[in-house]
């Protein structure tokens, strides 16, 4: 086919991503013309409806804003509030929100790399197709989601959308019963984690190096999760409290989410950022089972995220287990909250990448203003990078629809939770 | 193998409660006789996505109930099977995974059970309003009678 010929490439819908997007792709004399990831879902206005709330309506609030990572919203959203109202947080819940967070790490990996993104590298349009010859493979995905499910229902009362964390804590403390119950459960589908590792590791990847900069939290004991700085492989090193002063977001005709640039550049967050920033931090038995692997980290190759995401679902039943171990319970499960006026930042790593959260709060500790920065927005501006990478790398001489797929796959790659990122929308209107 | 699960799947809002509100009718019939049938579960999912794949799992009877839109006048029982469910998915939605959806994968698994329906009320063309009270005893009512659940000692 003629690599000169002129291309207009149009997907209306994106399917098997989280919300509503369209790629809109054209080509002459051999040269991306024009490469859009149009993002036309609706805003959300989530900031806005925060403004004159109380503090403890917060954490209910931004869980409404995802249904697959409801968790990670009100982490970074309790850890902003805490901070601006100086509340000490105890060991226990800080060790408890982790092992909450696990579980949704879990299951939102687990359901991206088997019902979103396996399905491209084994050649099916759907996840029910690829059930039909490789059954086991989609179960074990789908006990996974469900175990992380579990895990999050566990410490919220329920997966979606849960209600069991507040400013200070946890409504409520498990009992030691159902935490050792599921901790046995954890513990049981330690293998089959470690089988899809290798499972991932496996998959006919393409080879798609690229140059990219890498952004995460990096925390002085553990892999990042809850909490850190924030480092990329260019050398940032700053609080989250910084974060205003080195990001800078912006809006696109084309889109109804916010583009964010690192010191005027893209940058990519997510897992693999994660693992090329902080696999030093991984526990010892996934370093181990690493040395092992076909792929190794850090990784320029964008593909290699699928097998990131299976490190981090073994890496989070790990933790998981860990943290429940010697669980105990506790009678008094939050801390005693007295409101101040302030401001406070939270930061925390999504499945999908950092979530920044701040809140300007009066002395009664209602919500004067907030920002919230969710993953998918900051991966928006490099996911058209890569694409533009990707194709040319690809070759323009393939066929509309091959170069379509592609297009599809290096999109589906980044998990991008469309939803989550229309929250924003500023209009301009000219009047006579 | 358990015997019977009836899933209530909705949201808080508007017509979509419907799924929601028949397991609060049936769970206060049940608890009038103050012992739960153990071979019922009854359970209320906010858009479960794939996970309906597992939390089917092990049942040889499982009743969705749902606020559905098929065209009819509002009110009107729908009553569907697994295969009528699979064969009529438009998968029109970019929402990720539906019922039909999961119940598609299911059957790729060879995980259905052995017994499935759907069964709901149509909401016609409006769906921001709830339904009566008297349309939730209705559907709760006609779903004991296929379930057997009315026939429980006690109910």
């Amino acid at each position: 086919m003629n690599d000169k010929r002129d291309i207009r490439i149009q997907v209306p819908v994106l399917a098997r991503v989280e919300g509503e997007g369209a790629l809109e792709l054209t080509a002459r004399d051999g040269q991306i013309e024009q490469l859009r990831l149009r993002i036309f879902e609706p805003p959300r206005l989530f900031e806005k409806f925060l403004e004159g709330h109380n503090f403890s309506e917060v954490p209910d609030m931004v869980a409404r804003i995802c249904g697959i990572c409801p968790v990670a919203y009100q982490m970074s959203a309790v850890q902003a509030i805490e901070q601006a109202f100086m509340t000490p947080i105890s060991d226990w819940v800080r060790s408890m929100r982790r092992a909450m967070y696990c579980g949704e790490w879990i299951q939102s990996h687990a359901l991206h790399i088997h019902l979103l993104a396996a399905p491209d590298f084994l050649g099916f349009n759907s996840a029910i197709q690829m059930a039909e010859v490789y059954p086991e493979a989609v179960q074990r995905g789908l006990q996974l989601q469900a175990l992380g499910n579990k895990l999050i229902s566990l410490f919220g009362g329920r997966s979606v959308h849960p209600v069991g964390v507040c400013v200070g804590g946890f409504h409520q403390a498990p009992s030691s019963e159902a935490v050792e119950n599921l901790h046995r459960e954890l513990e049981a589908a330690l293998p089959q984690a470690e089988q899809l590792v290798y499972w991932t590791a496996g998959l006919a990847l393409p080879d798609d190096e690229q140059d990219f900069v890498s952004v995460a939290l990096r925390h002085d004991s553990e892999y990042p999760m809850y909490s850190g700085r924030l480092v990329s492989d260019t050398g940032l090193d700053i609080a989250i409290e910084e974060y205003e002063q080195h990001f800078r977001e912006l809006q696109v005709p084309h889109s109804t989410a916010l583009y964010a640039l690192l010191h005027d550049e893209p940058y990519l967050v997510g897992p693999l950022s994660r693992l090329n920033l902080n696999r030093d931090y991984l526990p010892s038995e996934v370093q181990k089972l690493m040395e092992s692997l076909p792929v190794s980290f850090p990784s320029r190759n964008m593909f290699h995220a699928i097998v990131a995401r299976a490190i981090e679902i073994y890496t989070a039943l790990l933790e998981a287990c860990r943290l429940l171990a010697d669980y105990e319970y506790q009678a008094q499960s939050a801390e005693f909250i007295e409101p101040k006026p302030g401001i406070g930042y939270g930061c925390t790593e999504a499945p999908r990448g950092i979530l920044w959260h701040r809140y300007d709060l009066d002395e009664d500790g209602m919500v004067l203003k907030s920002r919230i920065v969710p993953p998918t927005s900051q991966n928006q501006a490099r996911i058209e990078e890569d694409l533009h990478q990707s194709l040319t790398a690809y070759g323009l001489q393939h066929t509309d629809a091959e170069l379509r797929l592609r297009a599809e796959s290096v999109i589906r790659n980044y998990d991008p939770c469309i939803s989550c990122a229309t929250h924003f929308l500023k209009l301009k209107v000219d009047r006579e | 193998m358990k015997k019977v699960l009836i899933v209530g799947i909705g949201s808080p809002f508007g017509a979509d409660q419907l799924g929601w509100q028949v397991i609060d009718e049936l769970q206060q019939r049940t608890q009038i006789i103050e012992r739960p049938p153990q071979q019922y579960e009854l359970v209320k999912l906010d858009r479960p996505g794939a996970a309906l794949v597992e939390t089917m799992r092990g049942y040889e009877q499982v009743i969705l109930i749902d606020a559905v839109q098929s065209g009819q006048s509002r009110g009107t029982p729908v009553v569907l099977t697994a295969d009528e469910i699979i064969r009529n998915n438009s998968n029109l939605s970019s929402h990720g995974f539906g019922i039909a959806d999961s119940i598609a994968l299911a059957s790729a698994l060879q995980q259905l059970p052995d017994k499935l329906i759907l069964t709901g009320l149509d909401i016609g063309s409006i769906s921001e309003y709830a339904f009566t009270k008297q349309d939730v005893i209705g559907l709760g009512v006609r779903i004991m009678q296929l379930t057997g659940l009315n026939n429980v000692e006690g109910t």
